[in-house]
């Protein structure tokens, strides 16, 4: 079986089209980094951004409204702490055993943190959801927070089911492949 | 590490150990489809590892870890796949398969796939000739566990030779 093995060594199964893997690699590659690392920091700029919006608006309108300032406090903190997290999950990367194992532990590291931060972005989609829903309610307009109030409870529910359909399902299907390749031991 | 210096090494590894990744892609996808998708996704983990690659193992070694390990994930992308399929016509091949007439070793390889996932690496590494020490250190199990399963994968490799040619391989 050996003798077998060794004899296809000396010829190739594929040709490779060099230049177009390689294409494809850097658009993939791309397009992963992004996805991993952008979210963070769209989340932390959009927290700031907004947050400074409702002081800008606050000052040039001379009207201080306390549930805006309070959402514009809590937003800021969030963003802070995002960071902090960020921060965090980039010092422990790179840390694990070099081996099949090892890789498979930080990616199961990974999906926890997805994980963790998909379920953080909910509770901080409901706090800022709730406020805003109280701070444009209005008996006379009810129709217009019922329409705001709807479209966070959608976004709040397609939140969730990404939750579940993506992250858990992976952070499951990585911790499954590391009890197979743990085996019987 | 700039581009294309990473480039540069990426295009080194690949004319040097392209075997290495042909035969975990046969070992793990069965059609033509996924053998392409397989190794465009592990030219990409490879990509992607050439900073992090210190030079405290071998350069073989490396590329067996990183690619066995996304061979590993992928087969449990099935449905991913099955939604990915449309696109992945749409991408430009960059696989061509040679022609190929070896009934013996295509049968190799199709008793290999029939391991279970993780077998199927232990299988693959002790054909390329390493050891169990190392087999060990590249999976992260210990040397014993890798001697019972690769015990068990030799006498079922061998009673399956024996059912199918009189007098083994």
């Amino acid at each position: 079986m050996k003798k077998i093995w060794n004899d296809q060594d000396q010829n190739a199964v594929y040709a490779i089209d060099e230049q177009t893997l390689t294409e494809n690699v850097i658009k993939q590659k791309e397009k992963s980094s992004f996805i991993a690392n952008r979210t963070e920091i769209y989340m932390i700029g959009s927290l700031m951004i907004a947050a400074a919006m409702i002081w800008g608006a606050t000052i040039y309108t001379g009207q201080i409204q306390m549930l805006p300032l309070a959402l514009s406090g809590f937003m800021l903190v969030m963003a802070i702490l995002l960071y902090k997290k960020r921060t965090k999950r980039l010092l422990w990367q790179n840390t694990f055993d070099r081996s099949v194992l090892g890789d498979l532990d930080e990616a199961i590291a990974n999906a926890d943190y997805q994980l963790n931060f998909s379920k953080w972005s909910r509770n901080l989609f409901l706090v800022v959801a709730s406020l805003t829903v109280v701070d444009v309610f209005s008996l006379e307009a009810w129709w217009k927070s019922l329409i705001v109030l709807t479209f966070f409870i959608i976004v709040y529910l397609l939140a969730k089911r990404e939750h579940k359909t993506i992250y858990l399902s992976q952070r499951n299907r990585l911790k499954s492949m590391r009890d197979q390749v743990m085996g019987a031991e | 590490m700039n581009s294309k210096k990473q480039s540069e090494i990426f295009s080194r590894w690949l004319e040097e150990h392209k075997g290495v990744l042909f035969k975990i892609i046969r070992v793990y996808a069965s059609t033509e489809e996924d053998q392409e998708d397989l190794f465009q996704e592990i030219s990409v983990q490879l990509w992607r590892s050439i900073p992090s690659f210190k030079g405290e193992s071998k350069i073989s070694t490396w590329i067996y870890r990183v690619s066995l390990n996304h061979a590993l994930k992928w087969t449990n992308k099935e449905k991913r796949r099955t939604d990915k399929l449309e696109a992945a016509q749409e991408q430009l091949h960059v696989l061509q398969q040679q022609e190929q007439a070896d009934p013996q070793l295509d049968w190799l390889y199709d008793q290999i796939a029939r391991l279970d996932k993780v077998d199927r690496s232990l299988c693959l590494l002790l054909f390329d000739g390493y050891q169990y020490q190392e087999i060990a250190e590249l999976i992260g199990i210990s040397e014993n566990y890798v001697g019972v399963k690769l015990n068990r994968i030799k006498k079922y490799l061998t009673e399956q030779a024996k059912k199918n040619f009189n007098n083994g391989l």
